[in-house]
């Protein structure tokens, strides 16, 4: 074979290998553009069956939870009051639907409301997968006034796989009028409205943001799901441009469009900590160092007890604190290493009782026991209500 | 004069461990002639380096005296400082780290293009905006109620405020006091700067952790700027950063994942370099930073072993290119690491755990929602994939091995803890798993930067030679 027979073999082999390349290019470009951009659009364009929960009639609340005081059900809907500590919320019975749609619309007025200011408040959207299953949530914040409006939330998943869904109004001490839950058909419009309120929605940081953060929710998707989408989209675009046009492949240029998506991101981030640490910044160059407490403990109940407990015990004394884990690790920590959490309130000096459901007290006799231990005999020393005091263990 | 306590329990460590990793990365810049390992380096390095020390001397006087004599061991700190700045400036390092990256910085032609510089602005004001409100959040907000009170910052309250590590397992407040089997050694760190002011405050006690988080993206930058450039550097400490998790755990402190996380990113760091530039100092300050590592929670020992085993597996040739006489100190070294964590670290808790040895297959939704469907990370997750994907077609990318092993080992013993024992609940509550992630993930992220990094650049050189080469033929 003679020098030149050999050059061309050479040249077709790689004519052949670099035809292969770009032929890849172009297949590989294509699915990751035509995936990146579908992907995310399917939220705006899947359709499903409404379905609607209208609170009005007795017979409507059947099997439903109504964690709150009726005050009157009509036409306008179920007019709801606080009752304790324990946020207003509207639980549906078992949905049992065959709707495959991914929104909730709920239909809610703030009645006392009269000065026509909307209130900005939080409002949890949670659901039940199955019977047994625990309550998953997510929190939005909206505007509420006197007049009746309907908000959509998103669910993460098909309302058919849904057991029950249920608002909660955890800000909201006064009155609210629930006039309907639905799942609902929303129009195109609304949902980029919806996409565009989830997207900038603040998230809040609470205790549980230590573990991990869920980001937006927008349309039943985390912001992921767009952002990975955009990102494949935005590649396979310029991978197929390229392989068009007969160039190479510049990673430079795929890590540049994979730093301004992250740039997106962050930036989305990085606002919703300003606006968190704005608003816990004020919160708390305002307060005193009791509502201080009060604020990072979620709990009045554990600034009171940690105040009467240094008002009323020397160091060197110990404690129980009968509750949840909560009041019992935080006042063990406000008060260590001087004052000693117990574990057994017979062996205690102080017992303090904090919202503990099976403790027997008797003022009268003074004395108390915890579910059917033994009974120990105590003496008031202070009462912030039925639920919350502070005792002392009598030596016989 | 509390104030001037505050400042020096905080600026005495980190400028002693400064000065420290500036001799050792000095020493590896003479025998390997491109590196440009800088001051930024030094300065990350330097924040957990100065840490070590401090845990170091706290533990060691805690638990053969009475009481912390935390203002004897600033003393000490000032002077061992002192030692190593005296010998900074007498090599006259400063003075050629300066002369070379200014050098470097005119002849890079990185660093005069625009879009790096807009670049840098941008990634720039958004660290600065973070740490400005973290740094805020530590000086007005309390910290919070969860679990960090309860197990890590109860154990620094109550040796901050007795002045006393109790050692008699009777004792209420032994070892701490809380859960005894959680290490002490981030307690000790929480610890230190109330000790030296003589005062127990919140506000002081998580200091440490704004430095961890200060010192992570310096730790990046000047470290991966020896494979990278500043820009590519700059930007690898970005992403690391702005990782939302990471962030909260800076704003909300006291959980000892971020510092382990920095431990190991700064041992991964160090042992790679190690890897470069043969430069055996840096082998014994990254077995220094594992052990730390190792100490913060029950499951460090494992991790650094992970970490040491991926890096040290693709280290053979460096070993045995050793002289006898480094090779047996360096054995030395690792017995004495090994027996010094046995020895502080409570692992009956993993034990326990291997025992209750059992698959749980819906641990795997949990691990893949944290991962990649949830923002505590941003998009990493799906970053750490592609880059190891892309890694498989590049077989001539530096430290690609070390880098994927990291990957698989890091991320595999996390998805391993919650798939196979009853740590699962963990998992499926979703109370742990992005946070195991967070100890790993800036480590695996540093590490993967150089491989991924070096195929960019490499790519870009080429591309530039060849318009440089086109515009001399035209």
């Amino acid at each position: 074979m003679s020098d030149k027979q050999t050059k061309e073999l050479d040249s077709e082999g790689t004519c052949g290998s670099q035809g292969r390349q770009r032929s890849a290019a172009l297949a590989l470009g294509l699915i990751l553009a035509i995936g990146g951009f579908s992907v995310p659009s399917l939220p705006f364009l899947s359709s499903s069956e409404p379905w609607r929960w209208s609170l009005r009639e007795a017979s409507d609340l059947a099997g439903a939870t109504v964690n709150a005081g009726l005050v009157s059900l009509d036409a306008n809907g179920a007019r709801l009051v606080r009752e304790g500590d324990r946020p207003i919320s509207v639980i549906t019975r078992p949905l049992n639907l065959s709707n495959k749609g991914r929104f909730v619309s709920v239909k809610v007025a703030l009645p006392g409301n009269s000065n026509q200011k909307s209130v900005r408040t939080k409002v949890h959207l949670f659901w039940q997968a199955e019977p047994a299953a625990g309550f998953d949530f997510y929190s939005r914040i909206i505007n509420l006034d006197s007049r009746s409006r309907t908000f959509f939330f998103s669910l993460p998943a098909p309302a058919l796989e849904m057991h029950r869904i249920g608002v909660q109004f955890p800000e909201i001490t006064d009155q609210v009028i629930v006039e309907s839950i639905g799942i609902p058909d929303p129009t195109l419009a609304q949902r980029f409205l919806l996409a565009w309120q989830e997207a900038t929605s603040p998230e809040p940081i609470e205790n549980y943001s230590i573990n991990f953060r869920k980001g937006p929710v927008i349309l039943g998707h985390g912001f992921n799901y767009y952002l990975v989408s955009i990102v494949a989209a935005s590649v396979g675009l310029y991978v197929f441009v390229r392989a068009i046009r007969r160039r190479p492949v510049c990673y430079r240029f795929v890590f540049g469009i994979i730093l301004a998506i992250w740039l997106v991101a962050d930036a989305q981030a990085t606002l919703n900590l300003v606006r968190h640490a704005k608003k816990e910044f004020e919160t708390f160059r305002n307060s005193t160092p009791t509502q201080q407490i009060a604020i990072a403990n979620y709990s009045d109940d554990i600034a009171w007890a940690y105040e009467q407990l240094l008002q009323h015990t020397e160091p060197g004394t110990d404690f129980v604190v009968i509750g949840g884990f909560g009041p019992v690790h935080r006042l063990a920590y406000l008060l260590a290493p001087h004052r000693t959490k117990r574990d057994a309130y017979e062996d205690a000096e102080f017992l303090v009782v904090i919202r503990a459901s099976d403790v027997s007290y008797d003022p009268q006799g003074n004395r108390f026991r915890l579910a059917d231990g033994p009974w120990v005999r105590v003496e008031k020393v202070a009462v912030k209500s039925s639920f919350v005091y502070l005792l002392r263990r009598r030596t016989q | 004069m509390k104030a001037f306590w505050v400042v020096a329990a905080i600026i005495i460590p980190w400028a002693a461990g400064t000065a420290l990793a500036l001799l050792i990365q000095s020493r590896a810049r003479q025998s390997y002639r491109d590196n440009r390992i800088g001051l930024l380096f030094a300065l990350g390095a330097g924040w957990p380096a100065g840490q070590v020390m401090v845990m170091t001397l706290l533990y060691v006087v805690l638990t053969i005296t009475d009481a912390s004599q935390s203002r004897w061991i600033l003393g000490l700190l000032t002077v061992l400082g002192g030692l190593f700045w005296f010998q900074v400036v007498r090599q006259g390092i400063l003075g050629r780290l300066f002369a070379e990256s200014d050098v470097s910085e005119r002849s890079s032609p990185s660093s005069v293009s625009w879009v790096s510089r807009i670049l840098i602005v941008i990634i720039g004001s958004s660290l600065l905006v973070k740490i400005g409100l973290i740094a805020c959040a530590h000086a007005v907000v309390p910290v919070r109620n969860d679990d960090a009170i309860s197990m890590w910052l109860f154990k620094a309250k109550v040796i901050a405020t007795l002045d006393q590590l109790l050692t008699d397992p009777s004792h209420d407040y032994y070892l701490g006091g809380s859960n005894p089997k959680y290490p002490v050694f981030a307690p000790l760190l929480a610890a230190w700067v109330p000790l030296v002011a003589g005062t127990w405050s919140e506000q002081l006690a998580t200091l440490s952790w704004l430095g961890f988080y200060l010192s992570l993206p310096l730790l990046a930058a000047g470290g991966l700027r020896h494979w990278l450039g500043t820009t590519h550097a700059w930007i690898t400490a970005y992403l690391v950063a702005s990782m939302p998790l990471l962030v909260v755990h800076a704003y909300r402190p006291g959980y000892a994942d971020l510092p382990m996380g920095v431990f190991l990113a700064a041992t991964v760091l160090c042992l790679l370099l190690w890897r470069s530039t043969d430069h055996t100092p840096l082998l014994v300050f990254a077995v220094v930073l594992a052990v730390a590592t190792a100490s913060m929670k029950r499951e460090g020992p494992v991790v650094a072993a992970v970490a040491g085993t991926a890096v040290m597996i693709f280290g053979r040739r460096h070993v045995i290119e050793m002289s006898m006489f480094v090779r047996l100190s360096m054995l030395v070294t690792f017995v004495a690491s090994v027996l010094t964590v046995a020895s502080v670290v409570d692992v009956s808790d993993v034990s326990e755990n291997l025992r209750g040895f059992q698959y749980e297959s819906r641990v795997w939704v949990a691990l893949t929602r944290h991962l990649f469907h949830w923002s505590s990370f941003h998009f990493m997750g799906w970053g750490v994939v592609a880059a190891v994907f892309l890694l498989l077609f590049r077989s001539n990318a530096v430290h690609r091995g070390p880098a994927i092993l990291l990957v698989l080992g890091l991320l595999g013993l996390d998805a391993c803890i919650f798939l196979f024992t009853p740590q699962a609940r963990f998992a499926l509550n979703d109370q742990t798993p992005s946070r195991l992630f967070l100890q790993a993930l800036p480590g695996v992220v540093l590490a993967l930067a150089i491989p991924v990094g070096t195929c960019l650049r490499g790519q870009g050189r080429s591309q530039q030679s060849e318009q440089v080469e086109a515009a001399q033929r035209s």
